[in-house]
């Protein structure tokens, strides 16, 4: 069983640089003597992914990069998780990723399965690459942080000093529209663990409000659709 | 001065300095000039994800300051 599963697809210049991203995770998981699994191209597509899910069911997971609110995005541009398939998360320690929007609807649901962490943003990811360094700095701070065995609040509260620090010094350093990209970035990251996710729906949040955590137990109406669809 | 302006010109200061670096959003990827240009078509996707951030980091007084000094744009 691998205590790990990174997930990197690469097909287009943003992917490019974000399989490149997760090079310093799979070094220190070497470093340490750890066992994962790297899901990498060709192998990060929706079949390969499932399977390895399913083989390694307490594994953690590294999800790097494209999304949408409802899906993570494979190699083949196809879903590799998504709604019909998110409960593979369910009970595992975390998943990270730097997947765009995710974290809007996806990652919620994610949470809402039972993964214990879900670092995600809930709008779309942006970053300059003349401080690449930087940006891969603060996308990777919560592996690292977790390695260290702080818990998912202090964890979000570092890397949020972390981006604001990296912030000013980009600022200072004229990189005017990558400070911009790193405050934006900080502004839209999410560890549903840390924080409870602000629900859209005023339903929700009424019920959010009365129950609690369990309030997000509630079936939303499109998950009561699909569950009435079902043969 | 207003804040869309100076980020203009923040960003034409970049372009100019770093032709080949590129801004990347999601799936949209651009050289700094190509932002510039896709800001004044009123691209609304690179104004949403390049135009609006820098205004954002603009209402900060330190940022803004180091904007101006920068861009030598201070009153004698």
């Amino acid at each position: 069983m691998a205590e790990y599963i990174v997930i990197r697809p690469r097909f287009d210049e943003t992917t490019e640089i974000s399989h490149a991203f997760c090079n310093c995770m799979l070094d220190h998981l070497c470093m340490k003597s750890k066992s994962f699994l790297d899901l990498s191209q060709d192998d990060a597509v929706k079949t390969k992914v499932e399977e390895t899910l399913k083989q390694n069911p307490s594994a953690k997971v590294i999800f790097f990069d494209h999304g949408n609110t409802e899906a993570l995005i494979g190699n083949d541009k196809e879903p590799v998780i998504d709604k019909q398939n998110v409960q593979l998360l369910a009970h595992r320690e975390y998943i990270i990723t730097l997947a765009c929007e995710w974290g809007a609807d996806g990652g919620v649901e994610a949470w809402r399965q039972g993964c214990l962490a879900v670092l995600c943003y809930v709008n779309v990811v942006s970053f300059t690459t003349d401080a690449l360094t930087q940006f891969e700095k603060a996308f990777t701070a919560g592996f690292f942080l977790r390695e260290q065995n702080l818990d998912w609040k202090d964890i979000l509260a570092e890397i949020k000093d972390l981006m604001a620090t990296l912030a000013n010094e980009l600022a200072g350093e004229g990189k005017f529209m990558a400070s911009a990209c790193m405050a934006y970035d900080k502004d839209i990251l999410r560890i549903y663990n840390g924080e409870t996710p602000s629900p859209a729906c005023p339903f929700r949040a009424l019920a959010v409000k009365l129950l609690g955590r369990l309030g997000w137990k509630i079936p939303s109406p499109s998950q009561a659709l699909h569950w009435l669809k079902k043969p | 001065m207003n804040n869309r302006e100076l980020a203009l010109l923040a960003l034409e200061a970049e372009a100019k300095q770093k032709p080949e670096e590129k801004i990347i959003a999601g799936e949209l990827v651009m050289t700094y000039k190509e932002a510039i240009e896709k800001i004044k078509e009123g691209n609304k996707l690179a104004i949403k994800l390049v135009l609006n951030p820098l205004m954002q980091s603009l209402k900060s007084k330190a940022f803004r300051a180091k904007v101006i000094q920068t861009l030598g744009l201070e009153r004698s």
